[in-house]
This record gives structure tokens, sequence and C-alpha cells, in this order.
């Protein structure tokens, strides 16, 4: 019983993370369904309208090439590592050991992430997965 | 089998959604909507029935073509569908063309009036059996044969003024208009219809919304002068917003629908994700003579996408 309410506990007081898109003065943008409910051309077929600029910044490993295993060098953001604008995503990775410590590649990760959005971000999903033998934490943001 | 000319319309839009066509600028199409269902304890004074029941659930095209840097054509497309029995599949919604620029937007189809534009959200049941359209007005229309210009933003300054033709030579066309002023606090507005609900008919809307913090707090007054008969009401609304939760009560009184209507609200939104929520409420409304008559207990959900 307390398990379940503990449960009950941690969803009232969890905050729904949520991906925003922003209009040009930096405001959230509502739904479509309630930008047309408003009634607010301008800003539904405008303003809200933008797709969000997704910013990738590694390159995935080219099909046949092989890393050995072990070898965590790696380049794992070698796109431009440019400062980006409110309400773009942004993709990044870093090599993770097969053992060990993982603090290398948050730390890694967190770098990345100041450089890309320096005024802040929100965190929207992270994983793991392999590209040929290499196991990657992979993070999506969007900076704020 | 044949179907039905309009249930097959939406699909064929979607079809062709993603391919080019003659035009000078970019094209963008998007598809959208929302389901929204609940299931209730209904009771309007012959008994209690369970319902499941969709609430205004609908799925949209809309999208815009550049013609030059200071004009683009823009369409919408909007279909209310029935979820919970599939009756009135696609029925017309918000459907028009037209033009936007600096100048603000042109459109001519089937849409809102500009005073049931201006309601925005102060309703917090709105679709739900605590809508206003219920008990507090008669005047939340969607009309066809209207032509509509819409204001760009000015400083928080807006206005809209549709003219709507009867196509009738025998019948008044009807007027609707409203202005408004915003911002991230206020939000406040005056809306005229004339000739829009009957044709000797003269409505007055006024509405005010403030947001401070996680409250919100909103006013409609509204008084209706139609076929000779003036009669008034009013609604008051309040939300308060607490992480992932939305605590809602709305109650009004209005002689427009009927004589001596009152009804109130109380409910509860829980966000699970940006575009989804489950939600709760209790609705209690009534007029004289048991004109109208109903309470009502609901649990639903609500996707948009």
């Amino acid at each position: 019983m307390m398990r379940w309410i503990a449960l009950l506990l941690a969803l009232m007081g969890s905050q729904v993370f949520a991906e925003t898109q922003l209009d040009d003065e930096g405001k959230p943008c509502e739904s479509l369904v309630d930008l047309s409910e408003a009634g607010d051309f301008h800003r539904l077929h405008f303003e809200c309208d933008k797709k969000p600029k997704v910013v990738t910044a590694y390159e995935a490993q080219p099909s046949g090439a092989s890393t050995p295993a072990g070898q965590n060098k790696v380049a794992t953001h070698d796109r431009a590592q440019v400062a980006t604008g409110a309400g773009t995503e942004v993709l990044i990775r870093a090599p993770l050991p097969e053992t060990g410590s993982v603090l290398k590649a948050l730390d890694q990760l967190y770098q990345q992430m100041r450089q890309h959005c320096p005024n802040g971000w929100d965190k929207n999903n992270e994983w793991a997965a392999r590209d040929q033998q290499q196991l990657y934490l992979h993070i999506r943001l969007t900076c704020s | 089998m044949k179907t039905p000319m309009n249930k097959m319309l939406p699909f064929a839009i979607a079809a062709v959604l993603p391919v080019a066509a003659h035009a000078e600028g970019p094209i963008d199409g998007t598809v959208y909507g929302k389901v929204n269902v609940t299931v209730e304890s209904q009771d309007e004074g012959d008994g209690n029935v369970m319902a499941l029941e969709s609430n205004a659930s609908r799925l949209g095209f809309k999208g815009k073509t550049k013609i030059n840097d200071s004009l683009s054509a823009i369409y919408q497309l909007e279909y209310e569908v029935a979820a919970d029995d599939g009756d009135a599949v696609f029925k017309q919604r918000n459907i028009y063309v037209g033009l936007a620029g600096d100048f603000g937007a042109v459109i001519a189809g089937k849409h809102d009036t500009p005073t049931k534009l201006l309601q925005n959200k102060i309703d917090l049941f709105n679709d739900l059996q605590g809508d206003i359209k219920h008990v507090i007005t008669a005047n939340e229309n969607r009309e066809s044969n209207m032509v509509m210009y819409s204001t760009p933003d000015m400083g928080g300054f807006f206005a809209k003024g549709a003219y709507i033709m009867s196509e009738d030579s025998e019948v008044d066309n009807a007027m609707s208009l409203s202005a408004g002023w915003q911002n991230d606090v206020i939000y406040a507005g005056l809306a005229y219809d004339d000739a829009v609900r009957a044709e000797d008919s003269n409505v007055l809307r006024g509405v005010v919304q403030a947001n401070v913090g996680d409250f919100q707090i909103g006013a409609l007054y509204e008084t209706d002068d139609t076929n000779g008969a003036t009669n008034d009401g009013w609604m008051l609304s309040g939300q308060y917003k607490m992480g992932s939760w939305a605590f809602k009560a709305q109650a009004g009184q209005s002689d427009i629908k009927k004589d001596g209507g009152e009804t109130f609200s109380l409910g509860a939104d829980y966000k699970l994700a940006k575009n989804t929520k489950v939600f709760g409420f209790y609705t209690d409304k009534s007029a004289d003579d048991n004109a109208i008559e109903g309470s009502y207990l609901g649990l639903g959900m609500e996707h948009k996408f």
C-alpha cells in the first residue's frame, strides 16, 4: 500500500517535461489545436509554424568503418561548436567505456551542452546506442 | 459500398499534402488535431446513465504558401470527428482560404465569429458539459459564408471583423466585430454581433482575464437583444496551476438560453506529457421550470497531435 502511495505522490510531484517551440519573442507556442481555436492566424501560420532547428553535433561512423574495441578516441563532437539560439534542438554524444566509470563521458557531454546552449537547456532524453563497435551515451536537448 | 465524398475528403487532402505544387514559394502543410473523450455519469432528471462522450475531437489540415516576401496564401480545413460512436463523421469546423501579410489576414469560408473567438480560454470547461454555450450564451457561433479580416498584433491591440452573407435576398446579412488588448498579464476585449444569432439580434460581449503567477482568473459578461427580448448573462472562472496539475472552477448565471439559467463546474487536469492530459470534472446546470437540468461527473483523456 505504501508503495502505491509513494508512486502516486511521485507522480503528483513530477513536472512534465516537454519540448517547447518558441516564437520570435521567445514566448512558448501553444499547440496547433489551441492556436486554431484562438483564431490567431499569424501565430498559427507564421510565428509558431517554424520547424525547430536541429543541430547534430557529431557524425555517425560510416558503415563499414570499425572502431577497435576499447578505443575511446572517436571524435564525439567534431562538428562546429557554435552556440545555438533558444529553441534549437541539439544532439550530442560521448563514448562510454565498456567498463569503469562513466564520469568522463558525462563530463564531455556537459561541456558540449554548455558550449551549444550557453543560456541553459532542457534535456529532452538520454540514451545509449552502439555506433559500429563503440557504445555512445547520447543526449537530446533544447537550448533555452 | 458507396462512400460519401465528405468522408473521403480529409484523406484525399492528407494524401496530397507532401506533394509539391505549382507555386512561387515553398509549400507548408501540417496535419494536426486532438482526441478528447470522457466517461461520464449523467443525471438529467430522468435517472442516472453512464456515457462515453467525444468532446469536439477533431482533425485538421493547415498550411501556407509564400506568394512573395510580403504575402502568403493560408488555408485551414478542420473537421470534428466523433470518437465515441462514429456519428457525424467529419462535421465541418473552421474551413477557409485567405491571404496574410504585414497588413493582417483576410479569410473567406466557414469560421468561428469574432465574438466567439474573443472568449479565448476564459471558459475553462470549453467543449465539456460545463461549456458556456449550454447555459450562459447563445452566441458561441461558427458561421458559413463569412469573410473575416484580422489585424496583426499592434503592441498588444487586436481586432477582427466578419461579414456574414445570408445568401437570401429576404434575410439581412450579419456582422460580427471584436477588439481587445493583451499583454503577459491582462487580456481584455469587447465584441458585438449584429444579426448573427437571428435577423433581429444584437449582442454585446465583454471579457477580461488576468494571469498572475500560477493563478488565472477570467470573467465574461454578455447582453443579448434578440427578437425584442433583452437578457444578460455572466460567468467567472479561476484556475490554479501546481506542477503538472491544474485545478479549475467556474460558475455563472444567465437568462439568454433559458430563464434562470445557472451552472457551476469544478475540475482538475493532470498533464501526462506536453500534449496529453487526463482530467476529471463535476458540472451542475439548471434553469427555471427545469428547462435545463443536469449533473455530470466525468473522467477523461485528451491527446493533441
